[in-house]
């Protein structure tokens, strides 16, 4: 690989990894978002069917 | 039974991602003109795949909805709606990212993109309908009118290409667009890994919209 087709390259590459860290954030932060309020909201219901 | 259910679509989920990338980075080969920067394209079509998807799901809810009153379809609505607006917004962002290196700018007003942010907009217009709606029945009878009014912008981002001119690429047509067939399988991949991580991602909404219900009610 020449150093035109390397600079090339590593110039995309910013864009790709800027990409993939855009869906996987946002699809990871949603998922553990739900995923921690529904167990809080078990955990609620949990304590009030005890009491 | 149900919660067995749930955790099999959950792992069946996370396990379609790294499978999905390495369909997409390893088998899939490097596009000749665009390089590497194009493997953003698997991911980018499956989350419009998804959004659009999640609006058809809120379309039929709502009618069902507006024809039952039923609560669950409400929920079903509501949710489908939420995580079709996380969708488009992954449309939108990856986009500009892909559109930069390859067309030289951020943005372009064209049929395909501007469609895709009425869109975006529809999504996000709906979800703040029912944040300032607090009468249960109300809030469903708008937002499902809205859910039903807005579907009607899917069809027309999907034909913006063919009905306009435009300089957003067609892949969806017959033979794949000229894709390669590794390329195309790729792509089916990342469908199916989305599409998995849109059920398990409703199952868990649609569980939390009944139990903030229940709570509510109590």
């Amino acid at each position: 690989m020449d150093q035109e087709t390397l600079n090339y390259v590593m110039k995309n590459f910013k864009y790709l990894v800027g990409a993939y860290t855009i869906i996987w954030v946002f699809i990871g932060g949603y998922a553990i978002n739900l995923g921690l309020r529904l167990k809080k909201l078990e955990k609620r219901m949990e304590e009030d069917s005890i009491e | 039974m149900k919660s067995r259910l749930s955790l099999i679509i959950d792992v069946l989920a996370v396990i379609s991602i790294p499978v999905a990338l390495y369909f997409a980075f390893i088998f899939a080969p490097v596009e000749a003109k665009m390089g590497i920067i194009q493997k953003i394209f698997y991911f980018h079509v499956a989350s419009a795949w998804v959004g659009f998807f999640a609006l058809f799901i809120t379309f039929i809810a709502s009618i069902v909805f507006l024809r039952t009153k039923s609560r669950c379809a409400d929920d079903l609505a509501a949710s489908s709606a939420e995580i079709g607006l996380l969708f488009c917004t992954i449309v939108i962002l990856t986009g500009p990212l892909w559109a930069k290196p390859t067309w030289g700018v951020w943005w372009e007003w064209d049929p395909r993109l501007t469609t895709t942010l009425i869109l975006w907009f529809i999504y996000a217009g709906y979800l703040f309908l029912r944040k300032f709606i607090d009468e249960p029945e109300k809030r469903g009878v708008y937002s499902a009118v809205l859910g039903i009014v807005g579907f009607f912008d899917v069809p027309i981002v999907f034909f913006s290409i063919r009905w306009w001119r435009t300089v957003h690429p067609n892949v969806v047509q017959s033979g794949g667009g000229g894709l390669h067939h590794d390329m195309l399988t790729a792509l089916f991949v990342a469908l199916g890994a989305f599409t998995l991580i849109y059920i398990s991602l409703m199952n868990k909404r649609v569980r939390l919209y009944r139990l903030e219900r229940e709570i509510l009610e109590k």
